[in-house]
Parts: C-alpha cells; sequence; structure tokens
C-alpha cells in the first residue's frame, strides 16, 4: 500500500505547463536550445543503441544462419556460377561505364547518380514510434554527410538526411507521411510529387496536367525525376506501378507506387549520396539549368 | 511492494531522492534504445512495442504519482527529442497524464492482484495511442486513417500486455532497490 502525496496534483499542473511551454516554443521553432536538446537526445540514447546493435546483431545472424544452414551448401556452389559469370559481366560494364563518361563530357551532360560520392552508413536504430518512419544511422557531419542528402538502399529511394551530428544522422524514410520526392514513370515525361502514407502502405504519386496519350501500366518502374528545386538526383529507382486512376477530366492522375524498398524488409546498411539536389551541368552557363534523368 | 512515504522535503527531486532519480533515468535511456534497437527486430505486424510507456506505468503504480509524473515526463520527453518532426512535449505530455491517471487509480483502487498492473497497462496503453493520434492531428501533423490508428491501437495493447509481466517485475526490483529502504524517497 502507498499513501497518496498532497503535492501531486501541484507537480501535475507544474509538469503540465513544461509540457505545453515546450510544444508551444517547438512549433514556434525559436528556440535554439530545443535543438540542442534534440542533439543531446540523440547523443544520449545512440551510445547505447550503438552497443545494443553490436551485441544483439551477431546473435541474431547467428540464429538465421543456423535456421539457413540446409540451404547453405546448395546456395554456395549457386553463389559461386553467378560469381563467374558476374565478373565477366562487371568488366563488360566498366568498360561501358567509361565510354558513357566519355560522351558525357563530349556531350557536356551532367552526370548519373552513380558517379556521385557516397558514404556507407550502418542502420543502428529506428525512432520509437508507430506513427513515425525513421532510422538512425552510425555516419554524420565528420564523414561529409548534410541535411537533405539522398540515402539509398540496393532496391532504390530510402529517404533522406533530416537530422545530421558529427557522428550519426537521423534520415526520414520515403513512406513516411511527411516523406515526399519529386518522381515520374519511367516510360512517359510527366513528373508528379511522390508522398508516402506510413508503413506497409503504399506511395502515391500525383501527375497533374498529364499527358492523356501517355500510356502508365501496372509493372512500370518509377523513378525520381530531377526536378530543379527537388532534392535527389534524376533517376534513382523508387518504386513500381501497382494502380493506376485518374479524374474524368484526364488533368490528373494518381498512381499508387509499392515501394522497392519496404520499411520492415531495410537491411542493416544504406548509402548516402554526398550531393543534395539534381545533377546540373557546370561547364556550360546556358545549359546549367538541364538535368538528366539519368537511367530514365 | 514497493512503499510511497510521505516526506516533508521539497521539490521533485528531493522527493525522489538522487540515486532513484538517476536509476529512473538509466532504466528510461535503456528502454528507450531497446525499443528504438531490438524491438524493432521483433514487430508484430510492423508495429513497434511501446516498452518506455509500460516503464512509465509500472513506476506510476509502484511509486505514486509524484515519481509517475517526473517518470512520465523523463520518458515521453526522450522520445519527443528522438522523433523527426514531431512536436517536441506531445509525449511527455501524454505520459505526464496518464502516469497521474495510473497512480490516482492505484490510491482509489489498492488492490494486492497481479493482473492490476496489466489492466492499467492495456487501458493505459489504449489511451495513449488514441490520444496520442488526436494530439497529432490537434497540432497539424500528418496522419494515417482511422483505421490505421486503431490497428495500431490494438496491436500496441496486445504487445505492451505481453510485454508487462517481464518489465514490471524488473522495475519493481529498481523501486525495491532504491526505493524507501535505500532512499527513503520514494
Amino acid at each position: 500500500m502507498y499513501r497518496r502525496s498532497g503535492r501531486g496534483r501541484f507537480t501535475l499542473i507544474v509538469f503540465l505547463i513544461l509540457s505545453i511551454a515546450l510544444i508551444t516554443f517547438d512549433y514556434r521553432q525559436n528556440w535554439g536550445v530545443l535543438e540542442r536538446a534534440k542533439d543531446a537526445g540523440v547523443s544520449i540514447v545512440a551510445p547505447v543503441q550503438r552497443g545494443l546493435t553490436a551485441v544483439f546483431r551477431p546473435v541474431g545472424d547467428f540464429f538465421a544462419t543456423v535456421g539457413e544452414l540446409g540451404d547453405q551448401r546448395r546456395q554456395n556452389q549457386q553463389l559461386r556460377d553467378e560469381v563467374e559469370s558476374l565478373v565477366a559481366e562487371r568488366e563488360e560494364k566498366e568498360q561501358l561505364a567509361d565510354e558513357n563518361e566519355r560522351l558525357r563530357d563530349i556531350l557536356e551532360l551532367a552526370k548519373s547518380w552513380h558517379s556521385v560520392d557516397s558514404v556507407t552508413a550502418e542502420v543502428i536504430g529506428r525512432v520509437p514510434s508507430n506513427y513515425k518512419w525513421a532510422i538512425f544511422i552510425n555516419k554524420g557531419t565528420d564523414d561529409g554527410i548534410e541535411k537533405d542528402m539522398p540515402v539509398l538502399a540496393p532496391e532504390g529511394l530510402v529517404g533522406k538526411v533530416v537530422r545530421a551530428e558529427a557522428h550519426r544522422a537521423t534520415v526520414l524514410l520515403l513512406v513516411d507521411p511527411q516523406g515526399a520526392a519529386a518522381a515520374r514513370v519511367k516510360t512517359v515525361r510527366d513528373t508528379g510529387l511522390i508522398t508516402g502514407n506510413g508503413g506497409s502502405k503504399n506511395l502515391s504519386l500525383e501527375l497533374v496536367a498529364a499527358d492523356k496519350e501517355a500510356k502508365i501500366e501496372v509493372g512500370d518502374e518509377v523513378i525520381t525525376s530531377g526536378y530543379d528545386e527537388g532534392l535527389f538526383p534524376a533517376g534513382i529507382p523508387i518504386g513500381e506501378v501497382v494502380r493506376v486512376s485518374g479524374d474524368s477530366a484526364g488533368l490528373e492522375q494518381v498512381i499508387e507506387v509499392r515501394p522497392f524498398v519496404q520499411p520492415q524488409a531495410l537491411g542493416e546498411y544504406v548509402q548516402v549520396l554526398l550531393h543534395v539536389g539534381p545533377l546540373r551541368v557546370a561547364k556550360d552557363g546556358a545549359q546549367a539549368d538541364r538535368t538528366v534523368a539519368g537511367g530514365g | 511492494m514497493a512503499v510511497f512515504n510521505e516526506t516533508r522535503r521539497t521539490g521533485v527531486i528531493a522527493n525522489v531522492g538522487l540515486t532513484g532519480a538517476v536509476a529512473i533515468t538509466i532504466v528510461m535511456i535503456a528502454a528507450l534504445a531497446i525499443q528504438s534497437t531490438l524491438l524493432p527486430l521483433a514487430t508484430l505486424l510492423g508495429v513497434i512495442p511501446q516498452v518506455v510507456f509500460v516503464v512509465v506505468v509500472s513506476f506510476a503504480y509502484l511509486n505514486g504519482e509524484r515519481v509517475g509524473i517526473v517518470t512520465g515526463f523523463v520518458g515521453g520527453l526522450l522520445m519527443d527529442l528522438l522523433i523527426p518532426g514531431a512536436p517536441v512535449g506531445v509525449n511527455a505530455m501524454l505520459f505526464v497524464l496518464i502516469a497521474y491517471g495510473v497512480a490516482r487509480f492505484r490510491y482509489l483502487t489498492p488492490s494486492e492482484s497481479v493482473w492490476t498492473p496489466v489492466f492499467v497497462v492495456v487501458v493505459g496503453s489504449a489511451i495513449a495511442e488514441f490520444g496520442y493520434a488526436v494530439l497529432q492531428i490537434m497540432f497539424g501533423q500528418p496522419w494515417i486513417s482511422l483505421a490505421d490508428t486503431a490497428k495500431v491501437a490494438g496491436l500496441v495493447v496486445l504487445y505492451n500486455t505481453l510485454l508487462t509481466p517481464f518489465v514490471y517485475p524488473l522495475v519493481r526490483r529498481v523501486s525495491d532497490r532504491f526505493g524507501p529502504g535505500r532512499a527513503d524517497a520514494w
């Protein structure tokens, strides 16, 4: 049994006022102390996250490996065969990439996002909320990472950096309701805005004043468009079309897109492109705003 | 069971005791790190359990209003600071209110049943999930649908309930260890 403190109600009022004051200051975004507090919050928790990841990830990997032991031998042989053919394929691709770069220089075209410097970072945690889709990574400003830089997985676009400190950063996933990117269907010219709808839901791509003749089909690939004011270079894979709908006048098309990178299947490592915005042509001032839909 | 003693000291830290305050902070940071690192690897249909919330409710249930309020504020604020783009203070306010409610419930219905903490977590989790949704909409944050909120709330309630038999005894041990027998301030 416990006896009730008479000061409980007073404490409640004090902490409620404190909470409301914090919300107000944060809403007005005019109190630098809160920004520093956010940095401190991440700094306090990040070392523990890193420690837990270091301890438990190998344990998880071990159990996963034990579970797959039966398939290992067959997969091993299959992978050896694949490696042999991939080595030959890589040599051919390297030659083509060199040729591509030379031609781009000659034609004064912008470079593809593949040629942008990047940093590989480990995912050390996820935001502890069921209504926000963001991850924490173990690289930050000391590695060249800045706010708004695109973050990729091998399958495609993951999201963008929303907060960067010296040795860690926070990445908002594209599937978050606040996530967005300029995008287009690879097979047509119209561009639009793709937005997130939360964890397991598909993305929505809105094409305004879409070309009526343009034929968008289920299964078409959606990529970043490299819009001039956008954050992402053109041509980064986002997902595939699963449904197409539009208004009766055909002025607007809403396309449902299944993202290539599913938040629950996100791997242990991501790649941060050390570049913000579309890749522009730097040589000729007249073409400075021209962007290239690399890969598109 | 921890005992909440009336104390003549003033101030929340004095009431909790310095050792108790440090213990609460460490438990909160550990819970938050587990919630953001390990539990996302073991989600239930993509939903992460709210272990920080279970810790807050357990502290409030075991130690009364003032400890519950402080714990709720610290836990909620730490969560707010880690969530990008969300207003800071929303979880803190929600956890403070729920911790107070839990402590009041404990005061008004002093039951020694092992099911009471579980019941408190079930009801508290449901209120927290829907309360958070309402506050987010009030503050103009983009929101998922009502159906999704209901699904998330249901799964969080279920997952938090399953975690309670593991979390509650740990919090009780911390309360006993740094509680009135040691610090005379809980």
